[in-house]
């Protein structure tokens, strides 16, 4: 709609003098272009009733920035309290897994338990080795033996005693095995109590590896703890 | 005639080791696996000598020692340990627990058949002495 220069105008649809309380009632945008219209009409006849109506949008507008900025600041307030609530609860599972592997206490397991067991291990197969050839020394000295010998009978007991006093290592043994078992569990127990505290369960299924795979197809898992897991008849079978 | 002897071994493969040695030099030998079943024997049979492993399960059978002296007063004891890796003092403890309990004889494991031969010589020269005791207190 053009407006004639010179002339006073009314816009139509709008008070020239808006209801000073009715500024969080309009939107922001329509007391900007209120301002806008204002501002680029023609030069009023009476300056006083102009500015005041300039004034009063100009009042209107500040009134909804304002409503603006504290909406504004409310809402990142709400945002900044989810945030900060979501972050506690992220600092105390990590406090949580924190304390769980202290208790770990994964130095004195490398330090002392693990080396300890290697020790053990060690010391288990050397005995073993020991008692291996001290009995097989003893059996090929028997085998050597003269059968015609008087004192044969003497001769072969004492290599036997021998054979016997070699064996005597199975008493240690059995001690170093329980100490091994006891490093293992330890390391297992503490394992379990941070698998319960971080949440992390056993997958339901869980996909061989083709290495796993292939042990399994190919039987590479050691002798059976208990015995062979096909009893000899069966294996007779093959061959008949 | 033979001597006697009562092994108390909670291992049955150590029980068979050692009760080999002594039958090699001699010995009867009847092996139990734990404190009770040795005082039953001490109450039922006669001995020379009572060979008693120190640690029987979680058991300290130095703590029963009363008791086997009670059931067999003259009965000469010999005691063995391997002590516990775990607890590297207790073979020591074990050791100084039992002379301080007046023990005949210390066999600390792994021992050997000419440890055996050794005791079993000295278990002889006690029972001479016991008999030359009794004879000279009979005459």
């Amino acid at each position: 709609m053009s407006i004639p220069i010179g002339v006073t105008s009314t816009p139509p649809n709008r008070p020239l003098h808006p209801d000073p309380h009715h500024g969080t009632k309009g939107s922001l945008p329509d007391a900007a272009d209120n301002l806008k219209t204002d501002m680029n009409a023609p030069s009023p006849s009476d300056p006083t009733t102009v500015n005041a109506a300039l004034d009063n949008n100009l009042l209107d507008l500040m009134h909804q920035s304002q409503g603006v900025v504290t909406q504004t600041r409310d809402f990142f307030h709400q945002l900044d309290a989810q945030r900060t609530a979501e972050f506690r609860v992220i600092a105390g599972f990590l406090e949580k897994a924190r304390a769980e592997l202290r208790d770990l206490r994964p130095h004195e397991i490398s330090e002392k338990g693990l080396p300890s067991a290697d020790a053990e291990l060690e010391a288990i197969t050397r005995d073993t080795e020991v008692a291996t050839n001290a009995i097989m020394t003893s059996a090929e000295t028997i085998m050597g033996m003269n059968a015609g010998d008087p004192d044969l009978k003497v001769a072969i007991d004492d290599e036997v005693m021998k054979m016997f006093e070699s064996c005597a290592f199975q008493d240690i043994t059995g001690q170093r095995v329980s100490k091994i078992i006891k490093v293992l569990k330890q390391i297992e127990e503490r394992l379990n109590g941070l698998s319960q505290t971080l949440g992390i369960g056993e997958s339901a299924e869980h996909a061989l590896t083709a290495e796993e795979i292939r042990r399994r197809d190919l039987l590479l898992n050691g002798p059976a703890i208990g015995g062979p897991e096909t009893d000899q008849s069966a294996i007779d079978a093959l061959f008949d | 005639m033979s001597r006697h002897v009562l092994i108390l071994e909670d291992s049955r493969t150590q029980a068979t080791i050692i009760s080999k040695m002594f039958q090699r030099v001699g010995y009867e030998t009847t092996c139990v696996v734990t404190s009770d079943e040795a005082q039953e024997q001490l109450r039922v049979g006669a001995f020379d000598l009572l060979l008693l492993d120190v640690f029987v399960e979680s058991h300290n059978t130095l703590d029963d020692l009363q008791g086997y002296r009670d059931l067999a007063p003259h009965v000469p004891v010999a005691i063995m340990t391997a002590g516990q890796l775990d607890n590297p003092d207790a073979s020591a403890e074990s050791l100084n627990k039992a002379r301080r309990a007046r023990v005949n004889f210390l066999l600390p494991k792994p021992f050997y058949f000419d440890d055996v031969k050794q005791i079993c010589g000295d278990v002889d020269t006690y029972w001479s002495h016991i008999d030359a005791s009794k004879q000279a207190v009979a005459s």
